[in-house]
């Protein structure tokens, strides 16, 4: 039997041409293409084939996916799951236990070489990955076995990217991003704990549209949502600029709307969109609530320090490491006094003994 | 980057204009050039106002300067499209939401018609099969 | 672990251990060391030789009035980057926020442009310094290493701050890595250096005053 082109199964699933063409406009502004691309969008959406995605779990909390899947339906953006055909996802599907094994195996030998394999969670690496193992293997052999076949992974949410919360100190499973462990193939970071859903449509639609993943920067991230910090995009910025700090949570500052670099925001050295997609359909995001930047998109933003620590600051000694400091520097000091004083009074007991001795001899 | 966000407008106070009048002045040359090509070659032209660097207050006063015309254009596809001829002919507003009434894109198309208003070939073609059909079964 | 986390985590913590450490052994080993003995008769004049220590670290902020004219050069350029110095740490808010951060203590910062406007004259008197060093004669003969590092290490947290402050290229985290480590750097070196006299001026002038004012000539 032919397979049916998107465009003809859409049209059977009552989406409209202009449907197709409204999600299109909104996929270009958000992946900062022009705006006339989106009928090229439209176009090769509508001639594409049902793209086959797997997506399996590490040592995930289930929020990367929650996020995805709340703030997509009931909107326009719940259409990319017309294109897609996410025929693996433990925790959507009906299926449990040995059938859901089987779908896997089947889903990816019937799409070899051309599935994409979404991945959110952490991997274990410490002892064989033993600390996270579904149906009585490790998911680090999971991964192996399935990514050798993908045309590309997705590695969604910091976790995946970077390790995320697993990974915090003194991290006991060993727990590393994919690319730490995949080598051999391409692979899109889309972190951010979780991470803003627009960023995972966008790259859908990206790799649909034009065949390919989009540009990414050296951390692998997709440059149209990654390409600037927080810091450059927060309508708060004026209030940075004139040195106008909230000092508390609820100061006047704070009720005015001011910068929060003093109650330890990491919007200039985060990178994500926040700041201008923002959350929940353009809502909202941390900073516009009054509440400082978590940089939640690093590598191990849980092991920075503080997340109420400005980045002016830092974790320098405490009063008690600085007495210690002082107390060797005493002991120091006063030793090489008394050295000092030891080798003066030995050269005075010298100088009197020279005098004892050359006056014993005159006389 | 440099953004034209002034801190007054941060909290809902309305700022006489200065730098908004020099972005209002640069949007308007650069559709006026985008008509001029649509004139010449019929490509539709667009400048998209959703992830452009205003303020809110600032895009407000554009749309004022663009003014309103003759025609409104309300498109139910996933949720409402707000679409109307600015007082420029040829200059529409498109504004598309989605089904919880978001805003999820905003621009400006320069051209006779915006492009999602109009019929697309396919489907007329589809429709004129199957009118013909209907046509001779009766 | 970046560079940014090394800077406000290990490093920070370290420069500041050892620059109080440092200053504190510096100073015992000195203040412990035995007065020599004086056998001098006192010939005050009744000045008690503490109020002569403190009025010498006073009178001495100013050279005598027949040197002003072959020191007032030296003189203007280092009042003008100290107070500048000054300036910029005490009123910088970034400075102030650190210093509420670890003391607690905390103050209104002085404008930013204020601020911008002091590092240009303090980061310029100091190359002018730096320069002054390098070409006349008698400073080159003079300057030893210590010389040199000690201007080098106050010369880069002011330029690293102004590259900070100004946003200037590349990315923030690296702008602020590099300015913090530019200032613990200052701090490592501090007590080990020339530049100790941030604690030892004063010591050092007010042994003199007591001295003075044992002999009767205190200012």
């Amino acid at each position: 039997m032919p397979e049916r082109m998107l465009g003809e199964e859409l049209a059977l699933h009552k989406i409209s041409r202009r449907k197709l063409l409204k999600f299109a406009t909104a996929m270009a502004a958000s992946l900062a293409l022009h705006p006339s691309m989106a009928a090229a969008i439209a176009e090769n959406l509508a001639k594409a084939r049902r793209q086959s995605v797997i997506w399996i779990s590490g040592q995930e909390c289930t929020g990367c996916l929650e996020t995805i899947t709340r703030s997509a339906s009931p909107t326009l953006e719940s259409l990319i799951f017309d294109f897609i055909s996410l025929d693996y996802q433990s925790v959507l599907m009906a299926a449990a236990g040995e059938a859901a094994d089987r779908t896997l195996r089947e889903a990816a030998a019937a799409n070899k070489g051309n599935y994409l394999l979404a991945i959110d969670g952490s991997l274990s690496i410490k002892d064989g990955g033993v600390y996270s193992m579904t149906g009585g293997r490790s998911d680090l052999q999971i991964l192996r076995e399935f990514a050798g076949n993908a045309k590309a992974i997705l590695a969604i949410g910091t976790c995946a990217a970077y390790g995320g919360i697993p990974k915090a100190a003194p991290n006991p499973t060993g727990a590393a991003g994919i690319e730490d462990v995949i080598g051999d193939k391409p692979i899109v970071n889309i972190p951010g704990c979780p991470p803003i859903p627009e960023v995972l449509t966008g790259v859908l639609v990206n790799f649909l549209s034009f065949g390919r993943l989009p540009d990414l920067d050296e951390q692998k991230r997709p440059l149209a949502y990654f390409g600037t910090t927080i810091h450059d995009q927060c309508y708060r910025r004026p209030f940075y600029d004139q040195g106008k700090f909230a000092k508390s949570f609820d100061d006047e500052g704070a009720r005015q709307g001011w910068c929060l670099f003093e109650l330890g925001c990491k919007g200039p050295i985060t990178q994500n969109a926040c700041a201008s997609l923002k959350w929940n359909g353009g809502t909202s995001f941390p900073i516009q609530s009054g509440h400082g930047c978590l940089g939640c998109a690093e590598p191990d933003f849980w092991d920075k320090g503080s997340f109420y620590t400005s980045l002016a600051g830092g974790q320098g000694p405490g009063w008690k490491d600085i007495a210690i400091a002082s107390g060797a520097g005493l002991a120091a000091g006063t030793a090489a006094a008394i050295a000092a004083r030891r080798s003066r009074s030995a050269i005075d007991q010298s100088i009197e003994h020279e005098r004892k001795t050359k006056s014993g001899t005159e006389t | 980057m440099t953004t034209i966000f002034r801190a007054k407008e941060s909290i809902g106070e309305p700022v006489s204009d200065g730098p908004a009048a020099a972005m209002a002045d640069a949007l308007l040359s650069e559709l006026g050039d985008l008509l001029h090509r649509f004139l010449d070659t019929g490509e539709h032209g667009r400048i998209d106002l959703f992830k452009l660097p205003i303020s809110p207050t600032d895009l407000l006063h554009f749309k004022d300067r663009l003014g309103r015309g003759e025609v409104s254009i309300l498109v139910e596809a996933a949720g409402g499209s707000e679409i109307y001829e600015t007082a420029y002919a040829g200059l529409w507003w498109v504004e598309h939401r989605d089904e919880l009434g978001r805003v999820i894109a905003r621009l400006i198309e320069v051209a006779d018609a915006p492009s999602i208003v109009l019929a697309h070939r396919k489907d007329l073609e589809a429709t004129a099969k199957t009118l013909i059909r209907s046509e001779e079964s009766a | 672990m970046t560079l940014l986390d090394f800077a406000r985590g290990p490093a920070l913590y370290w420069s500041v251990l050892i620059l109080i450490g440092g200053l504190v052994w510096r100073l015992s080993g000195v203040l412990f060391l035995p007065f020599q003995r004086n056998l001098a008769t006192p010939r005050g004049g009744g000045i008690e030789p503490v109020y002569g220590a403190i009025s010498t670290i006073f009178s001495r902020m100013l050279p005598h009035r027949e040197f002003w004219h072959r020191t007032a050069v030296g003189g203007m350029l280092g009042y003008a980057f100290h107070i500048g110095l000054l300036v910029i740490v005490v009123g910088g808010a970034a400075h102030v926020a650190v210093i509420k951060s670890a003391t607690g203590l905390s103050w209104t910062p002085l404008p930013k442009g204020i601020i911008a406007l002091v590092s240009g004259m303090t980061f310029t008197v100091l190359i002018i310094v730096l320069i002054r060093r390098l070409m006349h004669p008698v400073l080159r003969l003079l300057s030893n290493f210590d010389d040199y590092a000690s201007l080098v290490l106050t010369i880069f947290p002011v330029l690293t701050g102004i590259l900070l402050a100004g946003e200037t290229f590349g990315s923030f985290g690296l702008l602020l890595a590099i300015h913090i480590l530019s200032v613990t750097a200052l701090m490592i070196w501090l007590p080990f250096g020339k530049l100790a006299h941030t604690v030892f001026v004063f010591f050092g002038r007010g042994a003199l005053g007591a001295n003075f004012a044992r002999k009767g000539a205190a200012k």
